[in-house]
């Protein structure tokens, strides 16, 4: 009689294959994570991300400093000429809503120079920074420009815009906005 | 001497006016200089783009900031510097090597290193398998692992047979 040897080759390749699996299974989760969808439109309702954001004046907001403001952010860029449809719209808007809602223009992959004579152009006086390596664009999803965060007093999106506002939809958000600031 | 003053006059103006008008000039980067930067950053509207190639418009606006910032004296260095301090490290054409960058040079090697690893270790098994097989003869009966008690067996009842 021959005695049988323990099977080593087999075990050899059901380690091999564990690893295998596992390998592809990661890609797998890496890829789907990756793939996941992530847009702006998500925060609808939830709390706004955390912001810090230094104006072409040299203030700095942040949002825990506005608690307590009503917020309208906009998402905008001097080379966007869908942006240049709302400029005035929120310049006048802002004016209207002066001490009620607070406007805050985030210049999106813009040179300072091209973001001051569109701010000058379409005279645009509330406060306006350069989105340094698109930290904010990225902690709101935003896929392009303009898009539009309302925040409440107390720090919730209520409304995410994407493309340029009609007046009406504008004052209408606004109203709501103002109502949260007490 | 006064056949000279004049020719040495012309010259002096020559001088002093190339003098003053050089360094205007001088300032001003080439063309060539401002695309040499603009090919190693990415543009950021488009996919797979390089601001080089690019025509919108925010492209126009990046190659002229690499015109300003070359006009101030920025070497080719403090320049990328500049545009991966304001937009990120995205603006790259290139990854940096090095932190998180090294990954994307890195990764395709070690692949690379794994797979042919792999199959020189697949392709030296099968060798060692082929080696190990006796070969089967009519003169010598092949060890094939079959029990003899079965063997003996099946040559008994092809006796009686």
């Amino acid at each position: 009689m021959t005695e049988t040897t323990p099977p080593k080759k087999s075990t050899a390749k059901i380690i091999g294959l564990t690893l295998g699996i596992v390998a592809l299974l990661v890609l797998f989760f890496v890829f789907a994570f990756g793939l996941q969808k992530r847009e702006s439109t998500q925060l609808q309702g939830a709390p706004a991300p955390d912001f810090s954001i230094t104006s072409f004046d040299g203030e700095t907001y942040t949002l825990e400093s506005l608690r307590g403001t009503p917020i309208l952010i906009n998402f905008w860029a001097s080379w966007c000429v869908e942006c240049y449809k709302e400029a005035a719209l929120l310049e006048q808007a802002s004016q209207d809503f002066k001490g009620k809602v607070l406007f805050l223009g985030i210049d999106y992959l813009d040179t300072e120079k091209d973001a001051m004579e569109y701010m000058e152009k379409y005279g645009v006086t509330y406060p306006s920074g350069p989105d340094i390596e698109s930290r904010m664009a990225k902690a709101y999803r935003i896929t392009g420009v303009p898009e539009t965060f309302f925040v409440t007093a107390d720090g919730q999106i209520i409304h995410v815009q994407i493309g340029p506002i009609e007046r009406p939809q504008l004052y209408q958000l606004l109203e709501k906005l103002a109502a949260t600031g007490g | 001497m006064k056949k000279y003053a004049i020719p040495f006059l012309f010259l002096v103006t020559v001088i002093v006016f190339v003098a003053a008008v050089a360094p205007v000039f001088a300032q001003e980067p080439s063309m060539d200089a401002v695309n040499h930067v603009a090919r190693k950053l990415n543009c950021p509207t488009c996919q797979s783009l390089n601001l080089e190639d690019c025509r919108t418009q925010t492209c126009d606006q990046w190659r002229d900031q690499i015109k300003d910032l070359l006009a101030e004296g920025y070497t080719e260095q403090e320049v990328l510097d500049w545009f991966i301090a304001r937009f990120g490290v995205e603006v790259l054409q290139e990854p940096p090597r090095q932190g998180h960058g090294l990954f994307a040079w890195l990764l395709p090697a070690v692949g690379l290193l794994i797979g042919v690893g792999w199959l020189a270790f697949t392709l030296r098994r099968w060798s060692v398998a082929n080696a190990e097989t006796v070969p089967v003869t009519a003169d010598t009966p092949a060890d094939i692992g079959v029990d003899e008690e079965y063997l003996r067996k099946i040559e008994e009842d092809l006796k009686e047979f």
